[in-house]
């Protein structure tokens, strides 16, 4: 993996460009973007090439004919470093080839937000990009949101990101893109706000795997706790548990593990990973995993974690106690939580 | 869904065209001097249910035979096999291959590589389960390059394979993975390969699972095969309704229940509301993920389905999501208001309605809904983004569950008078 903190994932002064910028997803999440952070400087679509995209009040973005296009008429200063595709599924394996043929090391991650891209091309994706050393996040990933710096890219917040995302000292790592936004408000009721929320995606291949998002939080001072929201599917826990356990992964963690129902369905709800293929990747085997590593049973409101040590973390039974867990947590660790209030869920 | 394909199909259409070596075999229908020409030939052949299920050799779906009466009956009874929800399409009989060794074979993507992998055991002929982890071998094909023969051969090697066997079954591997990329697979498993006494493999058990999102599966140059399935007209029609539009998601599991209808969005949210209803009494109808941002056409068509076939019957509606990223509220409720609109005359009495919501233009999603159900005359609860949808879920399941039991008190004392 290229970055080795996670603001190489997204940092203030990042240069973002837009595949399909014109697209009906792609032209408002840019326009909320814009207005957030204004930390593109253009994008892609086409037979759009000379068009000019309105974003915010009175501004707008340039439209290129493609990739080769944007980086032939930018100023080299402006030349994007992240990249984030909102292509069909059809077309997303030729724009990432056409980035990584033109982009000549200036491309540091590929965002793929788009769905339905087939696994061979993931694979193919995968592959291509970490030859050229650059990071992908996806496929089917909503993006990533660095609170901190107040930056996003993607769509994670919605229309309104600085409603969910307050700087803080928790980095949740999702399966679903829903639940980044909606942990996030969850955690501060708790006053406790977000330092980076990370859509993985949730194909069955997550081409940037837990071990790697959990190495780039070791290395950040200022994560203090990493919220999971874990689905069927993948040994990508499995992998990050034998790796937390051989480096004494020192921050707490605390886990839901959703979609055990889903399992007995012939549905995939959308993620096209939540796919048992073998021990260790059910909904069930990830939930003892996570209790084996924490060894400590499931917490539940009334639970007391004095006397516990070490602490490695907690695993939810229900959503809604994420808040009271993590004050519980940081109490038990004997540190202060981001904001003073403290409001239950109800 | 997925589109699984079984041994027949690949008897029939894949093995050929790839030249992998398979036993004969014979389709039933069938003519009786058909029938009985092969068990002159063959000597002992398996009948075997034509349907998409794993497991058919523990439920009694396959059948050894050594005489052509033996051979019609089985293929008869198990051409209306059903098993799991799922119904045979038809039967048909394989060549029964002795064989000196049985090798199990599969080839799917990993996610400790991020690649296609091959799967390799010299103890085929059982579950991959239960075959020691010692006695198989994962390892990594390269999704540019594909599997060689020399892979596959050092593969069989470090196995311990006998050596007559590398040479043919290698090459057998290399027919099997150009099948698996050309065909736009998912996954695909041999098992077993049944060597000959004279060292030929034969392929005597198939399935594979295509990629509905690669193009290439469009190219197989073959009708698939429907199989009838057991499910409910529901899930039949939204599931064609499902592939219609990649624009929003439609996707439902009908679960039976006879309790709360959800109307439900994004991926994980659906998740874990499902598990709370069916924790809390709540008997969910079906599992459900409308996500995806729909437009409003997209939307209406979705709710409508649901409407159609599960508003009569349900005890309360849940119109339920996390804090949208990027759906519109006001888009959506509207479509799902105007369903509701369209279809509330299949209800013989008023539906309490249970909504929790956050996201772009929440407000005016929940004014357009709340106008039709003022209109309805539907009591209704409406829940913030700050409410979490765990607490609503167990609400809605909980007022499911003493609606019903009020339900059947009522009707314990009307008979009772």
């Amino acid at each position: 993996m290229r970055a080795t903190k996670l603001t190489d994932l997204l940092r203030r002064g990042d240069r973002v460009a837009v595949s399909n910028i014109t697209g009906r997803e792609a032209s408002k999440v840019t326009d909320v973007s814009q207005r957030y952070c204004g930390n593109i400087v253009g994008g892609w679509a086409l037979g759009k090439g000379g068009d000019q995209l309105p974003v915010g009040a009175d501004s707008s973005l340039p439209v290129f004919a493609d990739y080769a296009d944007l980086l032939e008429h930018l100023p080299p200063q402006q030349h994007p470093n992240k990249i984030v595709i909102y292509s069909p599924p059809e077309a997303v394996y030729g724009e990432v080839k056409n980035v990584v043929k033109f982009s000549r090391g200036t491309v540091e991650t590929i965002f793929i937000i788009t769905e339905n891209v087939s696994i061979e091309v993931s694979a193919k994706i995968y592959k291509l990009c970490r030859a050229e050393n650059i990071d992908v996040l996806g496929c089917n990933t909503l993006g990533v949101i660095n609170a901190t710096e107040h930056v996003r890219v993607g769509a994670v917040g919605g229309d309104a990101p600085e409603e969910t995302f307050h700087p803080g000292s928790a980095t949740i790592i999702s399966n679903s893109g829903n639940m980044v936004n909606t942990m996030a408000s969850y955690l501060y009721g708790a006053g406790i706000g977000t330092r980076f929320g990370i859509s993985t995606g949730k194909d069955q291949l997550i081409l940037t795997p837990l071990r790697e998002l959990l190495e780039l939080t070791l290395a950040d001072e200022l994560t203090q706790l990493v919220v999971l929201y874990v689905e069927p599917g993948g040994l990508y826990e499995q992998m990050a548990i034998q790796w937390m356990r051989q480096v004494d992964f020192p921050k707490p963690i605390i886990v839901y593990v959703g979609g055990e129902v889903a399992q007995h369905c012939n549905i995939s709800l959308g993620h096209a990973g939540a796919v048992v293929e073998g021990a260790g990747t059910s909904a069930r085997d990830k939930k003892a995993l996570f209790d084996d590593y924490f060894q400590s049973p499931p917490f539940n409101p009334g639970m007391t974690l004095d006397g516990q040590r070490p602490l490695r973390g907690l695993r939810l039974e229900a959503l809604h106690d994420l808040p009271e867990a993590a004050r519980v947590l940081y109490d038990a660790l004997g540190r202060e939580r981001d904001y003073r209030h403290y409001h239950p869920l109800r | 869904m997925p589109q699984q394909l079984g041994e027949l199909t690949f008897l029939r259409e894949l093995a050929p065209r790839f030249a992998i070596p398979v036993p004969e075999y014979l389709e039933w229908p069938a003519e009786r001097k058909s029938v009985a020409d092969c068990l002159d030939r063959w000597k002992s052949a398996l009948a075997k249910a034509d349907i998409l299920v794993g497991g058919r050799g523990k439920a009694g779906l396959v059948e050894r035979v050594d005489s052509a009466a033996d051979a019609i009956r089985a293929l008869k009874r198990l051409s209306a096999a059903e098993l799991g929800g799922r119904i045979a399409r038809t039967s048909y009989l394989v060549q029964h291959v002795p064989a000196r060794h049985e090798v199990y074979t599969a080839i799917t993507y990993d996610s400790r590589w991020l690649s296609p992998a091959i799967t390799l055991s010299l103890k085929g002929g059982v579950d991959v389960e239960s075959i020691a982890e010692s006695d198989k071998l994962t390892f990594p094909v390269d999704v540019y390059q594909g599997l060689d023969a020399y892979q596959a051969s050092e593969l069989l090697e470090s196995l311990g394979c006998p050596r007559p066997v590398i040479s043919p079954l290698s090459r057998a591997l290399v027919n099997l993975w150009d099948m698996f990329i050309t065909s736009g697979m998912r996954m695909c498993e041999v098992n077993p390969w049944r060597i000959t006494p004279d060292n030929r493999p034969l392929a005597c058990d198939f399935k594979g699972v295509l990629d509905e999102a690669n193009f290439k599966h469009r190219n197989i140059e073959f009708e698939l095969p429907e199989y009838p399935e057991s499910v409910s007209e529901f899930q039949q029609e939204m599931d064609r309704w499902s592939a219609a539009s990649y624009q929003g998601q439609a996707h439902v599991s009908d679960l039976g229940g006879k309790g709360v209808l959800p109307i439900l969005f994004g991926g994980g949210a659906s998740t874990i509301i499902i598990e709370t209803l069916l924790q809390s009494g709540g008997d969910p109808m079906f599992l459900s993920d409308f996500g995806g941002n729909p437009p409003y056409e997209r939307m209406r068509g979705t709710a409508s389905i649901c409407f159609k076939h599960k508003l009569a019957d349900a005890v309360v509606l849940l119109i339920l999501g996390g804090k949208a990223n990027n759906t519109r509220i006001d888009i959506t409720f509207q479509a799902i208001a105007d369903a509701l609109a369209e279809h509330a005359h299949r209800r013989q009495s008023e539906l309490p309605v249970i909504v929790g919501r956050g996201g772009p233009r929440l407000v005016q999603g929940l004014l357009a809904l709340q106008r039709c159900l003022e209109e309805l005359g539907w009591p209704y609860t409406i829940f913030g983004h700050d409410t979490p949808i765990t607490m609503v879920a167990q609400y809605a399941g909980r007022l499911c569950q003493y609606l019903r039991s009020q339900k059947e008190t009522d009707q314990q004392g009307q008979k009772q008078q």
